[in-house]
């Protein structure tokens, strides 16, 4: 169980994410959405260790620390692979770092994306690249595996492909946290949605309550958001003079 | 490929940020490494000029001819050496600034320091950005040592102990 409580990151005096709980047990997919500056990535980041927070942050009871960092992996629209290494050196360096990777996995998923084994990363497209950040988070062999929008710049059948095939590889107890503005893409795919803004959650609901009370993740998004319909035409009504 | 090499490509991996071009630094290292030895030489042409200039006096007339002279003292050992070993000192500092080039490597194309943080091996990280830049400034920083000691047994035999100014040491 992947615990926050009372998580508060401050970003010189400005607030990134203000008194956070969260528990996220093993087998969850949590989506987490916001608007931008809402507060998803720096929640990621100090679950990870990036960043100095107020509160307490464990993993099964234990402060995540180097005794337990490997069971949380991190896939990153700002990539953290090496790009100069190629995946066969990356397969090496994650072996040699990550004592449970899962190299039937990377093998399989690395096939299946048609990635060139061999080739230096920053010779790949971004959209491969992305796949293959996802590729060494799910590979890695952890349990919790955090996603800050992973896909963007792929294109749509991409992302279909990979959500499927994530559904079909994830063992019962691995976790994943995925944070996205790709609500419509993903709403079959998570089972539970959480919802920041302003730095604090907003919103915790799982699929099943909300296919129970007849609502889209959209429409609870909206709700939970306050969001006026009728703004972009009150806006454009404004700046047009129309009456 | 020798397995001497393939052994020494693998230890600079293993010691160097992953995929970090470590060729270049040591091309640059050693071409620094060559011009500082070269300027460390230098030390001799200064030392030739001095014993030939100070020890040794014109005789009157134009004869051309130099003879010794017994009351003459060549300037003391660590005025002829300073300076000639500023190189090794350049090259040492330098290795800051390799320190430097190794961390900020992680945020070049990606920020795989995201990976490097979260690795089990804490040390990791800072091993593999600290260790070539320790060893080649303790390389550097002993070569020069090693270069102010010969220069300093040289001073000592090839001078003349008449010659040599009283309270001489190696710094």
């Amino acid at each position: 169980m992947l615990e926050i409580k009372d998580v508060t990151k401050l970003y010189s005096g400005r607030r990134g994410i203000a008194s956070v709980d969260l528990a996220v047990g093993p087998g969850e997919i949590v989506g987490l959405f916001g608007e931008n500056g809402a507060g998803k990535t720096t929640l990621l980041k100090c679950i990870l260790g990036y960043f100095k927070y107020h509160g307490e942050i464990t993993l099964d009871g234990a402060p995540i620390n180097t005794k337990n960092i490997d069971r949380l992996a991190f896939a990153t629209c700002e990539h953290s692979f090496f790009p100069n290494m190629s995946p066969a050196d990356h397969k090496v360096f994650y072996q040699m770092n990550f004592p449970k990777f899962n190299e039937r996995r990377f093998e399989g998923l690395m096939e299946f994306f048609e990635l060139p084994k061999n080739r230096a990363l920053k010779q790949f497209s971004v959209g491969q690249q992305n796949q293959f950040e996802v590729i060494l988070a799910l590979s890695q062999g952890a349990d919790y595996i955090l996603m800050d929008e992973p896909f963007a710049g792929n294109d749509v059948f991409n992302r279909e492909d990979f959500y499927k095939v994530l559904l079909g590889i994830l063992e019962p107890n691995e976790t994943i946290i995925l944070s996205t503005h790709l609500l419509e893409e993903v709403e079959s795919f998570i089972g539970r949605a959480v919802l920041l803004r302003k730095g604090k959650i907003v919103g915790d609901v799982t699929t099943d309550e909300l296919e129970e009370s007849g609502r889209s993740l959209m429409d609870f998004v909206k709700q939970t958001y306050h969001y006026e319909t009728d703004r972009v035409i009150k806006a454009l009504s404004k700046m047009t003079d129309e009456e | 490929m020798t397995e001497r090499k393939e052994e020494m490509i693998r230890w600079m991996d293993r010691n160097t940020p992953p995929g970090y071009p470590w060729r270049s630094t040591l091309v640059a290292t050693v071409w620094g490494g060559v011009f500082a030895f070269l300027w460390s030489l230098t030390f001799f042409t200064k030392y030739h000029n001095l014993y030939y200039n100070v020890l040794f006096e014109w005789l009157p007339g134009a004869s051309g001819r130099r003879v010794f002279n017994e009351n003459a003292v060549m300037p003391e050992f660590v005025e002829i050496a300073d300076g000639k070993l500023t190189g090794f000192v350049i090259l040492t500092v330098a290795m800051i600034g390799l320190v430097i080039l190794h961390y900020t490597y992680h945020y070049q194309g990606s920020k795989s320091i995201y990976l490097m943080k979260r690795l089990p091996k804490k040390t990791e990280l800072w091993r593999r950005c600290l260790t070539l830049p320790v060893i080649l400034a303790l390389g550097s920083a002993a070569v020069a040592a090693g270069l102010r000691v010969l220069f300093y047994v040289f001073y000592m035999t090839m001078t003349p102990e008449s010659a040599i100014p009283p309270g001489q040491w190696i710094w």
